[in-house]
């Protein structure tokens, strides 16, 4: 299961918004390639993995996918 | 399509019908009765046997005389994965999302939103393909499909000697089978990073310090 | 930038060094340099979070201090501009 850690993973204040890259934005968090599919695909990939090391990779990258989203 | 689907496995040893009745030895000895559903057999079927390593064709009945060499190496029903990998540190097309899921940082404004993503090099060296494809060992010069009207069809088996020889998929011995494999350089720690400039950076590692390339990649060096 | 921000911004840089370390060991789970490396951030990271959870509340809900109140939901969120 996930903790949620109060903080951005990386320090971000937007000045002047900008429907355009807010648009772009979108599509790269949601979408058929977004973030939020993939991290999905990692995590449930996990649960058939036969090594060990990938099932670690897996949790690591799926949980890093769901922390690039947590910036809404 | 019955037919065509009994034709399929008469080739590969497993006709639906013939289940019933012609047992396998392997099956019958593990149960005490024979069993008259062809659902049990199927679960008594070791790994191996599975995933038929050969199909069989569909030939229309006036291409069955001509000479068979140019027998398919694989089947619609299954893409052959292994499209060459190429082996020197480019990660196979299993993973596309890390390379595409990011931010393009375009305009002062914003500071760059996309946190890094370290699994470019690393993950996919150690990754097996999900659970669908099944690659078959150095096949020949692929060779174009022979798609038949149904309406001709007729049940020829081809000539085995012609086909190429695929090995069966390693098995485990908890069943699972090798389905592909990524080759790629092995990453060794080195080329740290401070913490601060690999945060700037996108990650620690010297070697994963790569630039975006591609559609939609913004240079910002 | 002002103090909060600094001391959350030193969270962030090691949160993010063990994270990339992470995922190394995970495939070179007996590799002795990224070992060390880890636990040294580790120790980093926990002296930066004190300090930061000391002054400006809980960075996770195990953060809490034992004080009357649940400082967990207060603001600003992660997403609340500074100015706003």
């Amino acid at each position: 299961m996930w903790t949620y850690t109060k903080k951005l993973q990386y320090p971000v204040r937007i000045k002047t918004t900008n429907p355009a890259m807010a648009k772009i934005i979108m599509t790269q968090l949601g979408g058929p390639d977004g973030e939020t599919g993939a991290s999905m695909r990692y995590l449930h990939q996990r649960y058939s993995c036969p090594y060990d090391e990938i099932t670690g990779v897996l949790t690591d990258v799926g949980t890093e996918e769901l922390g690039q989203l947590c910036y809404q | 399509m019955d037919g065509s689907k009994n034709a399929m496995y008469v080739q590969a040893g497993r006709s639906m019908s013939r289940s019933r009745v012609t047992e396998r030895p392997a099956a019958r000895a593990a149960e005490s009765k024979p069993v008259a559903m062809a659902a049990p057999q199927f679960a008594t079927v070791p790994a191996t046997n599975t995933i038929p390593v050969r199909e069989p064709v569909m030939i229309p009945a006036r291409i069955s005389a001509l000479e068979p060499s140019p027998a398919p190496a694989s089947v619609p029903v299954q893409e052959p994965v292994s499209a060459p990998v190429p082996a020197q540190g480019l990660a196979p097309a299993v993973m596309p999302e890390p390379a595409r899921a990011h931010v393009p940082s375009p305009a002062p404004v914003q500071e760059p939103v996309s946190a890094p993503v370290p699994a470019q090099g690393l993950t996919p060296a150690v990754m097996p393909e999900p659970a669908r494809a099944h690659v078959p060992s150095p096949a020949p010069v692929p060779v174009p499909m022979i798609e038949p009207a149904a309406a001709e069809m007729e049940i020829v088996l081809p000539p085995l000697p012609s086909l190429p020889v695929i090995p069966p998929p390693v098995t485990e011995s908890d069943g699972c089978s090798l389905l592909a494999m990524a080759f790629m350089e092995i990453q060794e720690w080195q080329g740290l990073y401070e913490p601060e400039h690999g945060f700037s950076r996108g990650t620690i590692f010297e070697d994963l310090d790569l630039p975006f390339m591609g559609e939609g990649a913004c240079r910002r060096e | 930038m002002n103090d909060r921000m600094i001391l959350l911004k030193r969270v962030q840089v090691c949160d993010f060094a063990l994270n990339d370390a992470a995922l190394f060991l995970d495939t070179h789970p007996e590799d002795k340099d990224a070992l060390d490396f880890y636990k040294k951030h580790l120790r980093l990271r926990e002296e930066a979070a004190k300090e930061y959870t000391s002054k400006y509340g809980p960075i996770t809900k195990a953060d809490y201090d034992g004080g009357p109140r649940w400082t967990w939901i207060d603001g600003p969120w992660p997403w609340q501009n500074e100015e706003a």
